[in-house]
């Protein structure tokens, strides 16, 4: 903060205005009792109040994880439909091995391999670019797509596999040979019967890689230089601007936890066995 | 399950599991002793050439060779994933085998705070402890230790479980063996194979997020080789030398997929297909 040719009394001037000669207990009362009336603390590195830093970068990784949580369901849903009523066929072979590949690159490689290949060979878009939400919504959630990309599609090739395993199983069930002998087409079969039992287990993986989207984001952040919340975290780290990592580590955690609270609801409206406690 | 009837199925994932990771392994091996540059060693004719001979891999943009930075680099991944995978475990096998045996209030206490670890992504628990106590390789070992327990502790409290109800438990209990005389001489051996499995997918996944870690410079350190940290490194010279993301990027692909093939192969082998 006050560069390298710094007195003694200089800094412990410093020490002394920020509170840091307080016992660690007064320090961590002083910061609850500004966490309840509002006041977060200001950051050492931005010299700015932590409430408005955080608040300007919440958009961008919101817009990140939503898109991303967008593109697992509308890529992995179909797929998982697609391999899951056609076991050992020559599609099912085909996905399970790329998927079995997909799953395990990490999302900041992905992050890399996609700005590779499409930012720098095909062109479709410019690395490192990057629209404020500001300057139009549209242009921002275009901006958002190939890092989304990114984050998803490793989770997408873990949600088919398991969607496959659960339609394949619900499949072989009685249920499904009554409702083909009532005379429903085999969509109609899927539709309506199927996908609502497969569903079940389904949901429970989107909770857990719903909560791996939002770490993946804070990753790909990094690799995309979007300026969300992750980045504001790696450098705050990084700098030891401890006001800023404490509220990001509380607010982080809160967002997780209230998916798994989002997903647990889900869970209970989706299957009704567990809502009446059964 | 559409099976051919004839024969026994070739258990694909397992050969290929083991090919990949042991390939990976003995790389890793062998740059304790030899790498063919010095993975270190900066050079400035060299900077950012294409693959070839002598450098197989390339140099990066201080002219550093890439295979030998990736061999040294894998030693340093798979080391903290094996040791991660070793450690936790062992404890998250303890506490799944104790709380899964006997049951009652301990189990409770135990279950409930595995799950609170375990609603939290690893990558983003790991950031949370390193942003508590620090940057370091230690802390990161320390924090994935800690986060890798919970899965271990619940996998092995199901295989219990799941054992508990069957007939050799009671009849071994009929004869008078202690508690610990039968989770040693029966419960450990019959999990064995869920336990191999998934310290597989533990590798994979320690490598996933150790890699993860030092991408964003929270991880290994430099001038340490390290997979994560030559992604992060090579980023700026994407266009003159895309072979310095490639080679180690590939290489963290080739040791996930690998541990990842093997825990399937196990799993699959263990169910007597």
């Amino acid at each position: 903060m006050l560069g390298t040719n710094v007195t003694e009394e200089q800094a412990e001037a410093i020490r002394e205005e920020l509170g840091l000669n307080d016992p660690v207990l007064v320090r961590y009362g002083n910061w609850l009792k500004g966490i309840v009336k509002g006041d977060f603390g200001v950051s050492y590195q931005y010299d700015k109040p932590v409430a408005e830093l955080v608040a300007s970068r919440i958009p961008v990784s919101l817009g990140l994880v939503a898109l991303a949580l967008l593109f697992l369901l509308l890529i992995s849903i179909p797929l998982g439909i697609l391999i899951g009523s056609r076991l050992h066929s020559v599609w099912d072979t085909l996905l399970m091995g790329i998927t079995q590949v997909f799953q395990c690159i990490p999302p900041f490689f992905m992050g890399i391999l996609l700005t590779l290949i499409f930012g720098l060979w095909f062109r479709f878009f410019t690395p490192g670019q990057y629209c404020s939400y500001e300057d139009g919504i549209p242009e921002f959630l275009q901006c958002l797509i190939w890092p989304a990309l990114a984050v998803a599609i490793p989770k997408v090739a873990m949600v088919v596999r398991f969607l496959r395993n659960a339609i394949a199983e619900e499949l072989d069930k009685d249920y499904v040979r009554t409702a083909y002998a009532k005379g429903l087409s085999g969509m109609e079969v899927m539709c309506r019967h199927v996908l609502k039992n497969a569903m079940i287990p389904v949901l429970s993986v989107v909770g857990v890689v719903a909560a791996d989207l939002v770490a993946g984001s804070l990753v790909i952040e990094q690799v995309f230089s979007l300026p969300g919340i992750g980045r504001l975290l790696i450098s705050s780290i990084s700098n030891r601007d401890y006001p800023v990592v404490a509220v990001l580590v509380v607010f982080i955690a809160a967002v997780v936890m209230m998916t798994n609270y989002v997903i647990e609801a889900l869970y209970r409206a989706v299957d009704p066995r567990i809502r009446r406690g059964g | 399950m559409g099976r051919k009837a004839y024969g026994k199925k070739r258990n694909w994932n397992l050969i290929f599991g083991s090919l990949i990771l042991g390939t990976m392994a003995l790389l890793a091996v062998v740059s304790l002793w030899y790498t063919p540059f010095d993975p270190n060693a900066m050079n400035g004719l060299w900077k950012n050439t294409a693959p070839g001979l002598p450098h197989l891999l390339g140099t990066d943009h201080f002219g550093r060779d890439v295979f030998s930075r990736v061999m040294a680099g894998s030693k340093n991944t798979l080391l903290i994933a094996c040791s991660v995978n070793l450690a936790s475990s062992v404890i998250g096998a303890a506490v799944g085998v104790i709380s899964g045996y006997f049951g009652g209030w301990l189990d409770e206490i135990l279950m409930r705070v595995n799950d609170a670890v375990l609603a939290f992504p690893s990558v983003l628990l790991a950031l949370l402890v390193i942003s508590i106590f620090g940057v370091g390789m230690h802390n990161l070992v320390f924090a994935f230790v800690i986060l890798f327990i919970p899965s271990y502790a619940r996998m092995m409290r199901g295989e219990v479980i799941r054992m508990k109800a069957m007939e050799y438990i009671g009849s071994a209990q009929a004869i008078g063996m202690g508690s610990w005389r039968i989770l040693w001489k029966h419960v450990l051996p019959n999990a064995r194979g869920t336990y191999l499995a998934s310290v597989a997918i533990g590798i994979t996944n320690a490598v996933l997020a150790e890699s993860s870690m030092s991408y964003l410079g929270l991880g290994i350190q430099p001038p340490t080789a390290s997979l994560g940290r030559m992604l992060a490194e090579s980023q700026g010279y994407m266009m003159r030398a895309p072979w310095s993301a490639l080679g180690p990027g590939l290489a963290i692909l080739g040791i996930a997929l690998g541990a990842g093939l093997l825990s399937e192969g196990i799993r699959v082998k263990g169910q007597g297909f």
